[in-house]
């Protein structure tokens, strides 16, 4: 396990000394972070060479009351996507670090890839779901980061937002699944879940996992209907896209099925959903691909459509299926990361992808276009390349999948064979239209093969992938076999990788693909235009973007004004509203009979002499009188204090109200009288609402009335006032004895008052 | 009497609530200044307004006669001196902003801020 | 019943803060200078006095008769509270002479509110809390106006000052009819006189009316909708230190008196409450995110996603549970930490007297500034929630708490949310890192770019290795549920 932590830690490390000891635009940054790589691939490979050790798990604690743990698992499966990650990401290192235009922001360009290296071993490598899910969300930030690179371009922008709402969405749904298997399984373990899978069956959250986890697998891996971010995010610089977009990131999503087949398998829905979706992109995404002008834009679609085969296969959870599918992950990684990087010399040479636009590449660009044709073809299932042997793999799955399926997955290889074929023959023929040619030629100097430093790096995918074809089970057959038996425990699959299989249907089939897709590209798509269909599910992206926009705009304006009278009628309204909500779902106790006293006539008076100050209060025009009002109010309430049998409080209120009138009357020296706009007449919606409010908490009191159901602690107070205290003013003694806290808090409050007044005044007013 | 006595809090809370509605800074500290009072007379009548004195027991101790809950008495006299406190710091406040922008129309205040 | 005053010790902390606050005024208007760096340094070696006071462990139990208690709740406040406001005051030594801001009274009013905030989450009397929510918010009110002849800063504080007055007689409103009920305000007393009732007899209704007025109140300090309409207005007209304290230090207070109040009074009516607090967490953490969304000010930003902070933070609530009771305080410390470092960014950015604060301000920071960029970039995705940093182990703490308690879809909502709060904290990454400005010349500021390197490393180290934090957490908060 030891090389493995090496291996998922190199890339890390990479990322931060390039960090800390180079120059932005340093030009042996890619060298530096190529050595990184190619480290981190030995350690794999040694780690793929020693065996799977048993157990293949490595247990580092992270928050353990969380069940939060960074263990490693090291078996066949992860073995084989580790491999592939860091081999391609040596090819990928070396041909960008040639391909970056000198005065680019090389260090960081190669921080973040050695960073998105890193995290995508670490989606691997987890052995715990939520370090899975961890490793998973940096891959999307990475990938966010390289997607905008180039970040001066508007698409690039868009690209880069696009990819990450989608994926980070898939990946939050997908820790919802998580969460919901962990609990109902008690941990978070693989290894340990792949044992209490009936619990998750038993539960009522299976189905609610399945979909969520499905979620996340089909976003990462741009399955449809989420295969709208993989083209646009083809604005990333090329490297970047044959590394995370073809071979790798994208392939995170398969590598979540693979891992949790044995677990969701026996589930509803888990094993029909993915492979209805897998061969529905497959089709759908290669007939896409056809009608595609610009060369990356066609591998994109090519790329999800491949995807979509694979997942389908692995959804099978069926040996012989997973066989295929992880042969042909292979297969795919070579040719597609070969391919992607040619585009992107066939780009730096002659400066256009456009298929329209392209002079023949075969005269202009001879190596180039021999690889790209190999690539094509091994796309395309030409023996004796190595997508011939699993595209028949494939072909001999998809017969067990029912009429229906079958033919979907013939007719998907007989779009891809089109395509492929394009691709190897048709952009090399220079084929042009009118219109196109003029920008073709206006460039300087016509294209040519580039230097070796480009070319060897998709030669050299070129060449596994041919070997692949050739040496199919010396080269792969251990590797195949090993990750199905992780990801199909328990299956005695007796995998024989080979050529030739003799005559059979699917021969047959492959045949027919093959001829079919040479008719459909020689008389369809030689004689149109391709005219890069605009998604439909894009435009609901960009709709769902600007409705959510202007939505939120809506609110802001419509309730956020910034005024404090207009949140205060809110908070009002709201108020009233979910009082009357409670009284109308809940049972109204009844309204106490209280012992009744009838008021004395100078009561009354004194009530009425408050309502009536209250309401001066309310409709008066000039400060003065106004302030008057409130005073008069203030000092009839100290009367009603004093006869409701609160001696302290009316005094209290009495003190308080003539500093407090002569406060205001301070105040209002300095301030002119008011005018029309501040004298304006009664406002007759607030009226209402606020004597609903204030009628409305009086009544709650009168409720509240009789209905005391423990006794007080008053009790206390009156029985230990002067046995304790030696006082008979019970109300005194509570406040400067029972708790005198709570007067040491007002007086603290009323001191940082006076703070507050003093510093406040001491802001002195600017004159201007 | 009890009537009486939620009757005027319901002025007091309705006239402060309503006050607090406008947009003149003054009367919105004239409204704060009337809802404070009217919920300490509203947490008075929370002690029960029993027919009964005043919670000072007789100076020989066993005075059997109802007396009325104490706590609340307290509970409102720190309300009130801390509404009291409120009052001042508000009221400065105001004066200070109106000192420094001439007006106290919450409104303009806040459009000004938006022209900005 | 006796009142016991021999454990004095309890209030030390308490006391010292206050003591500390009235030696760092007169030390003020003693001193000739200026430039306030030396009082910023004796108001930080306060707070950190206090947190050791705390930590020191002189003393636990209740004084006065049960109203305020030092159990280990109050100490993770505590130390939490001094922390924050250590932040807040490195923050300040830099940006309050930025800012033009020249009263000396700005250290000794964040003492004053701390000590506030002190008595308001160990209070376990709803008088006392009121009285501690009432310090805290007079020394606040001044401070969001501080900003001498700045109209925005006159208006928040006046706007603060407006809506709190109102938020405070509710508040004493719902403790009237609390006590009309119950007959006491003493937090275990009010529990049990519940708890021996019917209280689903139509008696209660007014208790749970009582009950929704208290919480309205502390919805205002925590800025819980429909109490939540303050927020951006305050938070970008008051000094952006300032705002950094009231977003952190002064939301943890109140989280603590609520939890306290929710987890401890009211816990035999928690069951039926349940959907109120469903209510309340679902619609605040939209709301917030949803107007977050539109903003272009990063100030306003931050201040609804603090708001729709607090709606995640309700969802621990909600759930009222033991390990959600945890995860809240957990995410509290966490979401503080962050926040302080990203408030602190802002305030880093302020050229003289006049704050950078709309996301185009940020353009080419991550050339400019790369140190600031990555601060902010760590706050930014912390507050995201993208692991492996502190929001992230937060919410995932706070969730899968609420699923365990069977508030499946409320977490679905707030999974959701958090995607929609992606869209707006990337917007600030992508203006660091995918647009280019000139670079522009700034003085020096070192204790500002320690102390948002310091919230930054804190952040990640919270991600990284949250077990001891976790873990007190988890202790403070079964002290004041298995408690008395």
């Amino acid at each position: 396990m030891g090389a493995v932590l090496i291996a998922l830690l190199l890339p890390f490390a990479g990322a931060i000394l390039l960090n800390l000891f180079s120059a932005p635009r340093s030009a042996r940054a890619g060298w530096v972070a190529s050595l990184f790589a190619g480290a981190s691939f030995l350690a794999v490979a040694s780690a793929a060479l020693g065996g799977i050790e048993q157990p293949p798990t490595l247990y580092l604690p992270w928050a353990p009351a969380l069940d939060l743990s960074l263990s490693l698992l090291a078996d066949g499966l992860s073995l084989l996507f580790a491999l592939v990650i860091s081999a391609v990401g040596v090819v990928v290192f070396t041909f960008a670090a040639a391909y970056l235009e000198p005065h680019e922001q090389r260090r960081r360009f190669f921080c973040y890839l050695l960073l998105f290296m890193g995290a995508m071993l670490g989606v691997v490598f987890s052995s715990n779901l939520l370090a899975l899910f961890v490793f998973w969300e940096l891959t999307s930030i990475s990938s966010f980061l390289l997607i905008g690179f180039w970040h001066h371009k508007e698409r690039s922008r868009y690209g880069a937002l696009k990819a990450l709402v989608i994926t980070a969405t898939g990946g939050l749904a997908m820790l919802l699944g998580f969460i919901m298997i962990g609990l109902v399984c008690g941990t978070f373990e693989i290894p340990e879940l792949l044992g209490r899978g009936d619990l998750l069956a038993a539960s009522p959250w299976a189905l609610p996992a399945v979909l969520l986890v499905i979620a996340g697998a089909i976003t990462k891996s741009a399955q449809f209907p989420f295969h709208l971010w993989l083209p646009t995010a083809m604005e990333a610089p090329t490297p970047v896209s044959a590394y995370l977009h073809a071979a790798t990131m994208v392939k995170a999503g398969l590598y979540l099925v693979a891992r949790l087949g044995p677990i969701m398998s026996p589930l509803p829905l888990w094993t029909p959903l993915l492979t209805v979706i897998g061969i529905a992109t497959m089709v759908w995404c290669s007939y896409l691909a056809l009608r595609q002008s610009d060369l990356k834009g066609l591998l994109a679609f090519s790329t999800v459509s491949q995807l979509g085969l694979i997942m389908s296969m692995l959804a099978a959870a069926r040996p012989e299926a997973a066989a295929a599918g992880l042969f042909h992950l292979l297969n795919h990684a070579a040719f597609k990361g070969a391919l992607f990087l040619l585009v992107g010399v066939i780009e730096h040479e002659a400066h256009t992808r456009d298929v329209c636009e392209l002079g023949p590449l075969r005269k202009q660009m001879p190596k180039t276009h021999l690889l790209l044709a190999l690539g094509a073809l091994s796309m395309a299932g030409m023996p004796p390349l190595g997508g011939f042997i699993s595209k028949e793999m494939f072909l001999e799955q998809a017969l067990h999948l029912g009429p229906l399926l079958a033919m979907l997955s013939v007719a998907g290889a007989v779009l891809t064979a089109a395509y492929c074929f394009a691709l190897a023959f048709g952009v090399g023929r220079g084929r042009k239209t009118e219109g196109a040619s003029a920008t073709a030629t206006s460039g300087a100097e016509a294209p040519h093969d580039p230097h070796f430093s480009l070319l060897w790096g998709p030669g050299l995918l070129i060449t596994v992938a041919l070997l692949f074809g050739l040496f199919p089970q010396s080269l792969a057959g251990a590797l195949v076999a090993g990750a199905v038996e992780a990801a199909v425990p328990g299956s005695s699959l007796h995998l024989h990788l080979s050529l030739w299989h003799g005559f059979s249907p699917t021969l047959a089939a492959s045949a027919v693909a093959l001829g079919s897709g040479y008719i459909l590209y020689s008389r369809w798509w030689q004689t149109r235009t391709p005219d890069n269909p605009l998604l439909v599910t894009d435009r609901i992206y960009d709709f769902k973007l600007e409705k959510l926009e202007s939505w939120s705009k809506a609110v802001t304006v419509s309730y956020m004004s910034g005024l404090v009278w207009r949140y205060n009628t809110i908070i009002l309204c709201v108020g009233v509203a979910a009082i009357s909500a409670v009284f109308l779902c809940f049972p109204v106790p009844q309204l106490q009979a209280w012992p009744a006293r009838s008021p004395l006539v100078f009561e009354v008076a004194v009530a009425l002499t408050a309502i009536a100050a209250v309401i001066g209060t309310c409709i008066a025009k000039t400060r003065l009188a106004a302030i008057l009002s409130l005073g008069a109010s203030g000092y009839t309430l100290a009367l009603m204090f004093a006869l409701l049998g609160a001696p302290d409080l009316a005094l209290t209120q009495i003190m308080v109200e003539t500093i407090s009138v002569a406060l205001f009357l301070a105040v209002f020296v300095f301030l002119p009288s008011w005018r029309p706009p501040e004298t304006r007449p009664l406002r007759p919606g607030h009226l209402a609402l606020s004597i609903t409010a204030g009628c409305g908490a009086c009544y709650l009191v009168a409720l509240a009335r009789g209905h005391r159901t423990a006794t007080s602690i008053a009790e206390f107070f009156i029985e230990n006032s002067a046995k304790l205290a030696g006082w008979h003013n019970i109300v005194n003694v509570i406040l400067v004895d029972f708790r005198g806290l709570d007067t040491l808090g007002e007086i603290s409050v009323l001191g940082i008052a006076a703070l507050a007044c003093y510093a406040a005044i001491k802001m002195a007013p600017q004159r201007s | 009497m009890e009537l009486l006595v939620l009757a005027v809090s319901a002025a007091f809370l309705s006239g402060g609530l309503y006050l607090m509605l406008d947009r003149t800074l003054l009367r919105v500290v004239i409204g704060i200044g009337l809802l404070s009072n009217g919920t300490n007379l509203l947490l008075l009548s929370t002690s029960g307004l029993t027919p009964g004195g005043a919670p000072i027991l007789a100076a020989a101790g066993h005075g059997e006669t109802a007396i009325v809950d104490p706590l609340p008495q307290a509970l409102i006299l720190t309300a009130i001196v801390i509404g009291f406190g409120v009052t001042a710091l508000l009221l400065t406040l105001a004066y200070r902003t109106y000192q420094s922008q001439g007006s106290e129309d919450l409104g303009e205040l806040h459009g000004r801020l938006a022209d900005e | 019943m006796t009142l016991p005053i021999a454990n004095i010790e309890v209030l030390y902390p308490l006391m010292f803060a206050c003591a500390w606050g009235l030696l760092v005024l007169t030390v003020e208007m003693f001193s000739l200078s200026r430039r306030f760096v030396g009082i910023g340094w004796l108001s930080a070696l306060g707070l950190a006095a206090v947190a050791g006071i705390s930590l020191s462990g002189q003393g636990a139990g209740e004084v006065f008769a049960g109203a305020v208690a030092l159990d280990a709740f109050s100490v993770y406040f505590y130390v939490l509270l001094s922390v924050l406001a250590i932040f807040a005051v490195f923050l300040s030594m830099d940006y309050v002479p930025l800012a033009g801001i020249i009263h000396g009274e700005f250290y000794p009013l964040i003492l004053f509110a701390v000590a506030g905030l002190l008595v308001m989450v160990s209070a376990t009397d709803l008088i006392v809390m009121f009285l501690g929510l009432e310090t805290m918010s007079m020394a606040v009110y001044v401070l969001a106006g501080i900003r001498k002849d700045e109209l925005r800063s006159n208006e928040a504080a006046l706007k603060y000052f407006l809506l709190g007055a109102f938020a405070s007689a509710l508040l004493l409103y719902g403790i009237a009819l609390i006590y009309a009920i119950t007959g006491s305000t003493v937090l275990g007393s009010v529990a049990n006189a519940i708890a021996s009732t019917d209280y689903l007899a139509a008696d209660s209704l007014v208790l749970m009316l009582g009950v929704g007025m208290l919480l309205a109140g502390f919805a205002f300090k925590i800025a819980a909708v429909p109490f939540h309409l303050w927020t951006p207005d305050v938070y970008e007209g008051a000094p952006t230190t300032v705002s950094a304290f009231m977003a952190t230090a002064v939301k943890a207070g109140a989280f603590a008196a609520l939890l306290r109040i929710v987890l401890v009074a009211l816990a035999p009516v928690m069951p039926d409450l349940s959907w109120l607090m469903w209510v309340l967490a679902a619609s605040t953490m939209t709301m917030g995110n949803f107007v977050a969304l539109r903003q272009t000010n990063v100030k306003r930003m931050l201040a609804y996603s603090s708001i729709a902070h607090t709606g995640y933070l309700l969802v621990g609530v909600t759930a009222a549970t033991a390990e959600a009771g945890a995860a809240v305080l957990y995410y509290l410390a966490a979401y503080g930490v962050m926040n302080i470092g990203a408030f602190g960014v802002l305030a880093a950015l302020t050229r003289r007297r006049h704050a950078l604060q709309e996301i185009s301000d940020f353009a080419g920071l991550g050339q400019n500034r790369p140190v600031l960029a990555l601060v902010m970039s760590i706050c930014m995705l912390s507050l995201m929630g993208m692991p492996p940093l502190a929001g992230f182990v937060g919410k995932f703490y706070l969730f899968t708490a609420a699923l365990e308690a069977g508030y499946t879809v409320l977490v679905v909502i707030a999974v959701l949310n958090s995607v929609v709060s992606a869209a707006y904290y990337l917007g600030v990454l992508r203006a660091m890192y995918f647009q280019s400005a000139d670079a522009e010349e700034y003085s020096p500021r070192p204790y500002l770019n320690f102390a948002v390197t310091a919230a930054a490393a804190v952040t990640v180290a919270l991600g990284l290795a949250p077990s001891p934090v976790m873990g007190a957490a988890s202790r403070a908060f079964s002290s004041i549920i298995l408690g008395p």
